[in-house]
């Protein structure tokens, strides 16, 4: 890929075209996912670069979420390759286990441990995975806890936070795995509308520290200030890539027209 | 939406938050409250008036039972022979030593779960309450007045004294725990085990196996200190853990070879005390077999899930009483006539058995009830299955059944009174040797079963009354 290529933003109307530093990260190659006799994946050509921060859109259904949850083995592939930062996904437990280790993922039911302090939920991952000592572990803990802004929430439990710091805790307990990529499934979409600004301003923060991220989102705003490019998904397929710029102000295909002229 | 959900305080013996809930209080006077509820109109009042009729005649009946017409002398005369039938009399000291120190347990227990809730709520920046004194009354109101009725059937002072003893002992170890930095409670559980396990050899004597049993709790108690250290590898800590705790058990081991075997043999506990052991062990014993059938039977290996769904559903279809006969009769033929396994350890091995397979259903009910995404939150920070399991699927579905797990420990308990059906002499065979006493044959025989029944009930309403606080605890602040 060649630099004039990158400020075309035609060129980026192909999916295997990277932004970041141009190193690889993330891989697809022909992905079929099938549920029974529903096909939610259709042949998924993608390829992410480090540092680079994709956003997901598309209409409900279309398999964004199938799609990153192939990316760390929560759903099984049934053709195809996926490969992040050089392993390839395999049935092997251990390749997988590998693979986990260097992603994060932050669902939209949070998905914390309800019979676990936040310093617990922050820490069991490292202590249990990379081996820490506690006290390591907790040191790590207070760090990622100050990074999203509620150190003085450590020693509760879920169940006492709202739902935005709830959703930081489980950023900051995805990012004690000192993952190289970041998963986020619709990460506001459970949240009440207040608290969504803070949950934003996090992955913003992330987004700028240089991590490779991939968002399913329905937050507009954020794919086009934070997105290095916009994936536009529809009926187990990608339609359309491109840049914000070219995504919001002049998509080519018809279905993205469509999907934006309700929404906007 | 409030930005914090205000919680209170946190609950003292489970640790778990519990939400300010605003419930209009609507107390209406007496009359109207009568009128509103009772006899709001013609057939409700109907109803009321021959259910209250009823109620009354019935009650008159029980009360001039129990106070006027019933001859309490075989029970007065035999408490002891209902107590433990006719365990020697010149270890009667064993048993008196065994209350005292599961009376320290308990008043330990009571003291390590106090301390771990107010730690708890320190560090959660909270307030800690402490339960009211007329609600734990009322939780042990079944134990309470079992005492009394024994205090007062009791012509001498030794009753009394024990009680008064025993009492002063739990009080003492709850003071104490209950004063324990919140970081040592670890340690007092460990502390509570091995008294109970104490209080298990005292009764039984030091022979046997019975070092073993000591060790188990011992050694728990070693692999939970060096657990604390905070500057290890939890790989190398491990470890260090497992081969320490072994190390105790091979010491103890080598004691038990060296030290001669003294005391009483499992089969000459008797009376109401042999329910107790006998619940007591099959309680202790079906927990963790159940819960390792429950995974067994989830398991991705074939053959685990169906020798455990084998067991689970052959054993659920036998009736409890079938299992005690195989145990008399059957394994004796099986391995050997004189098989050197006490009748005491088979019977209790079949209720063991019995209670493993409903208590392993009951634990797959709660893994399941377990949100999907527990585990693939767990799994995407790439925890191996089996911690997994451990850390994040089992401590929340055993929370969710512990009404359902306490509901049949409490049918076991009761179903200890099976053991008379094979000849041991439980609470209802002391009865039988009652009547079979001169003065007693065919005397007070429904007061000396109204006894046994009501001491069944006492412990049974007092676990049952737990449980619901429990349940009631449980079910609120969670998610």
């Amino acid at each position: 890929m060649t630099s004039n290529e990158n400020n075309n933003a035609q060129a980026f109307a192909d999916a295997t075209q990277i932004a970041g530093t141009g190193e690889l990260m993330i891989e697809l190659e022909g992905v079929d996912k099938f549920f029974g006799d529903f096909q939610a994946l259709k042949d998924i050509d993608m390829r992410v670069g480090k540092q680079e921060v994709i956003v997901v859109i598309g209409p409900s259904g279309s398999g964004k979420s199938t799609m990153i949850r192939c990316i760390n083995r929560l759903e099984k592939h049934d053709r195809g390759r996926i490969t992040v930062d050089g392993i390839e996904l395999s049935d092997d437990i251990r390749n997988i286990q590998e693979i986990r280790k260097e992603t994060g993922m932050v669902f939209q039911q949070f998905n914390l441990f309800p019979h676990l302090t936040v310093m617990d939920n922050i820490t069991l991952g490292p202590r249990q995975v990379r081996n820490l000592p506690k006290k390591e572990a907790e040191d790590l803990a207070m760090d990622l806890l100050k990074r999203v802004q509620i150190p003085e929430q450590a020693r509760k439990f879920p169940g006492q936070l709202s739902g935005g710091q709830q959703q930081r805790v489980a950023i900051a307990r995805s990012l004690a795995m000192n993952p190289k990529v970041m998963l986020f499934d619709e990460p506001t979409s459970a949240l009440d509308p207040e608290m969504i600004k803070e949950v934003l301003d996090v992955m913003k923060e992330l987004a700028q520290s240089g991590m490779t991220m991939i968002v399913v989102t329905h937050e507009m705003g954020f794919a086009r200030e934070v997105a290095d490019r916009v994936v536009f998904m529809a009926d187990g397929e990608i339609v359309e890539v491109g840049t914000p710029e070219h995504f919001f102000m002049s998509p080519t295909e018809d279905r993205t027209k469509l999907f934006l002229s309700q929404i906007l | 939406m409030a930005t914090e959900t205000p919680f209170t305080h946190i609950d003292p013996d489970t640790g778990i938050a519990i939400p300010e809930v605003d419930v209009p209080s609507q107390k209406l006077p007496p009359g109207e409250w009568l009128r509103k509820n009772l006899f709001n109109n013609w057939y409700n009042s109907l109803i009321t008036v021959l259910l209250t009729i009823g109620v009354a005649y019935v009650s008159w009946r029980v009360l001039r039972f129990v106070f006027v017409t019933a001859k309490w002398e075989p029970v007065r005369e035999n408490l002891t022979l209902i107590n433990i039938g006719t365990y020697p009399r010149d270890e009667q000291w064993r048993v008196v030593a065994q209350v005292l120190i599961w009376s320290g347990a308990a008043g330990l227990g009571i003291g390590a779960a106090v301390a771990g809730a107010k730690f708890r709520a320190l560090q959660a920046g909270m307030e800690y309450v402490v339960d009211p004194a007329l609600a734990k009354v009322k939780r042990y109101s079944g134990l309470l007045l079992l005492g009394l009725v024994f205090l007062g059937f009791t012509k001498t002072f030794g009753p009394l004294i024990l009680t008064v003893v025993s009492l002063a002992v739990a009080y003492a170890l709850y003071w104490v725990a209950s004063r324990v930095a919140g970081h040592n409670v670890g340690l007092l559980w460990a502390g509570v085990a091995a008294l109970m396990v104490f209080g298990f050899q005292i009764v039984s004597g030091f022979f046997g196996m019975g070092w073993l049993w000591m060790g188990v709790p011992i050694a728990a108690a070693v692999y939970s200190v060096i657990g604390r250290n905070e500057t290890i590898e939890p790989r190398r800590l491990r470890l260090i853990q497992i081969g320490a705790a072994l190390g105790v058990l091979v010491v103890l081991f080598v004691v038990y070879l060296v030290v001669d075997s003294v005391g009483v043999e499992w089969d000459e506990w008797e009376g109401f005390h042999l329910n107790l052991l006998a619940a007591a062990i099959a309680i202790a014993l079906s927990f963790p077999l159940g819960l390792l059938l429950a995974l067994g039977r989830r398991s991705s290996f074939p053959a685990l899930r169906i020798m455990s769904t084998t067991y689970i559903e052959i054993i659920r279809g036998v009736p409890l009483i079938s299992l005690l006969l195989m145990a008399q009769f059957f394994i004796g033929f099986f391995l050997d006539t004189r098989t050197p396994l006490s009748l005491f350890t088979r019977a209790t091995a079949a209720m063991t058995l019995f209670t493993a397979a409903y208590v392993a259903e009951i634990v797959r009910g709660g893994l399941q009830a377990v949100p999907k995404g527990q585990t693939e939150a767990g799994n995407s920070v790439g925890m191996a299955p089996w911690s997994v399991t451990r850390l994040i699927v089992l401590p929340q579905a055993l929370r969710a059944v512990i009404p359902a797990m306490v509901g049949q420990f409490i049918s076991l308990f009761k179903d200890t009174s099976l053991l008379l059906i094979i000849g041991k002499i439980e609470i209802l065979g002391a009865r039988e040797i009652i009547h079979g006493q001169e003065a007693y044959r065919g005397f007070g025989i429904a007061e000396t079963l109204v006894f046994a029944a009501f001491a069944f009930w006492a412990v049974s309403f007092t676990m049952s009354r737990e449980s619901q606080r429990l349940e009631r605890k449980l079910g609120v602040g969670e998610r």
